[in-house]
């Protein structure tokens, strides 16, 4: 038997166009056959004219593994009057009909609004405004990270992406939510004005078709950008684990359908499956991405033995650095560095983020790290020099400060200043330039001022 | 205004509730009504089930007998006296439409 998968942009309470859009398909000769969780399957008929019919029982939990008395007796009282039982989605019922002027499923509108809003409030509702309220928290947390590290992601675009994409969301779910309110309080009137319940307009299934391909652009960016920071290995993962997680809660709740479990016994094992699966699956993806990480093939190595006999493996990064150590200070000559030096740009900003450090276990030796970002406008400056003297610890911001310093060579610069005084963290401006140094040891002044005049120079 | 639930009747409501003056399975009153009314009323199978299931639920009718999937009910006092207000309220507006019918 020929079947087809179709993915509809429907809306829950659209009945009316779902109704019309299934007499079409069958006219096509395509028979919808079930509504599955993300895809309508429809099986091949000889083209007939049916007129579909939808209702709603609120009563019908998405945990149900089979239909409650109570449902068979709605479905009874429907098929005796001439209605064919089709399938159902989420409380929706669906019944279609080959009688020419068939009694209507519902023939009382007030009747008919408060089935509808009943069916909404238990499923529908609840759920866009989770989701709305969950995107609020992840849009939250995206614009605290911008906040706290502005320039580092005036050149790294994932954390731009992701904001994007909650804003979106959250758009879209509480638009959704607006829409039926909107719908249900102007049909409410036209029904105590003696009418009926206002058609649903196509608006929001032409908006929500957009979403969807916005939201696959955005992924699709979050994908590039992370790829772009050598993070593409990690996007797959969580898609992997994602994928994962979905296909065992389909599994499960399968199962229990195919064993008639209770509904308290299917929600409850569901429940419990969404709080230990991303447990399970966060930990599985730490350690694959911690085993990924700390392969050592093909890299060079610094091996330290502790004191209890241990061994500490490190690898030892090669990166050619604009500014080393040993252009300001004498090294040791059996220093034994990693040197890293991270290079990112955009049309926003061009940033090097480089480190100069000694393995644990290690000869001593001078170490630092630097930072030198470069923005394309400048009113980027002023909020990337905040973003850099914000505070370690906001327990400390009271007792730390950035105090003005002079370097030859900068436009402004500052030191900072903890609870016990000045410490050899330096931040620079020139132009549309900043340089942020922290110095391992005590720098001198003409140290500092080499390395700023180095760094400034710099091509990024 | 919203019509308080029940305060005042819709036909639908008025003729299930004729009905079930004598005993009668749900599933036959959308027959019934039809026949009752010579067409002009029609109670969809999704209404009179969720109407069947207030009208118990407030007291105004009661099952009588279950045999499978078909149920009886029946009209109790509470339905009675609700029946009877409404036809007293429909009696009034006859009596106004006669009274002023033409203009005050």
């Amino acid at each position: 038997m020929k079947r087809k998968y179709r993915l509809e942009s429907f809306t829950f309470y659209e009945t009316d166009n779902i109704a019309a859009h299934l007499s079409q398909m069958a006219e096509e000769g395509w028979a919808l056959s079930s509504v599955g969780r993300y895809f309508w399957k429809y099986t091949a008929i000889a083209p007939e004219k049916r007129t579909y019919g939808i209702t709603f029982f609120p009563d019908v939990s998405a945990f149900d593994t089979e239909p409650s008395e109570a449902q068979e007796d709605f479905i009874a009282y429907c098929e005796e009057a001439g209605w064919n039982y089709v399938t159902q989605w989420q409380q929706m019922q669906i019944f279609y009909t080959t009688k020419e002027n068939p009694i209507p499923l519902e023939t009382d509108e007030t009747l008919r609004l408060e089935t509808t809003h009943r069916a909404m409030r238990k499923n529908y509702l609840p759920a866009m405004a989770a989701l709305f309220v969950i995107l609020l928290i992840q849009l939250f947390q995206c614009v605290s990270n911008l906040q706290k590290n502005l320039p580092r992601y005036l050149t790294d675009f994932t954390q731009w992406f992701l904001l994007l994409l909650f804003f979106v969301l959250g758009i879209y779910a509480l638009a959704d939510c607006l829409a039926y309110l909107r719908w249900r309080k102007k049909s409410l009137a036209a029904v105590e004005a003696g009418g009926c319940c206002l058609p649903v307009g196509k608006g929001m299934r032409i908006v929500k078709k957009l979403y969807f391909w916005l939201v696959i652009f955005l992924f699709w960016g979050v994908f590039l950008s992370m790829s772009a920071q050598g993070f593409d290995k990690v996007f797959m993962w969580v898609l992997l684990m994602f994928l994962v997680f979905s296909v065992l809660v389909s599994l499960t709740s399968y199962l229990m359908r195919k064993k008639k479990a209770s509904r308290n016994i299917h929600r409850g094992v569901l429940i419990a499956l969404a709080c230990i699966l991303p447990i399970i699956t966060t930990a599985v993806s730490f350690q694959y991405l911690m085993n990924e990480k700390e392969s050592t093939e093909g890299e060079e190595t610094y091996t330290a033995t502790l004191s209890d006999g241990t061994t500490y493996t490190t690898i030892l990064e090669k990166d050619t650095l604009p500014l080393t150590t040993a252009d300001l200070t004498e090294v040791p000559e059996d220093a034994i560095y990693s040197t890293s030096c991270e290079k990112e740009s955009s049309f926003l900003a061009k940033r090097i983020d480089c480190d100069q450090s000694t393995p644990g276990g290690s000869p001593e030796a001078p170490e630092f790290s630097y930072e030198v970002l470069e923005v394309s406008y400048d009113f980027l400056i002023e909020p990337c020099i905040r973003s850099y003297q914000k505070p370690f610890l906001p327990k400390y911001a009271d007792s730390e400060s950035w105090e003005p310093i002079s370097i030859s060579g900068t436009d402004r610069a500052w030191q900072f200043h903890g609870g016990d005084g000045a410490r050899p963290y330096y931040l620079a401006q020139k132009g549309n330039r900043l340089v942020y140094i922290h110095f391992y040891w005590q720098a001198q002044q003409d140290q500092l001022e080499k390395a700023m005049n180095i760094l400034f120079a710099q091509t990024l | 205004m919203a019509r308080e639930k029940f305060q005042t009747l819709t036909e639908q409501m008025f003729y299930i509730l004729l009905c079930l003056q004598e005993e009668c399975y749900g599933m036959d009153i959308m027959e019934k009504v039809a026949a009752m009314t010579a067409g002009r009323v029609t109670i969809g199978p999704g209404t009179l089930y969720n109407l069947l299931e207030q009208f118990q639920k407030a007291g105004i009718i009661a099952e009588t007998r279950v045999e499978g999937r078909k149920r009886c009910y029946q009209i109790t006092q509470t339905g009675l006296d609700m029946l009877e207000k409404e036809y007293q309220r429909l009696m009034l507006l006859t009596a106004d439409y006669h009274r002023y019918k033409g203009g005050l």
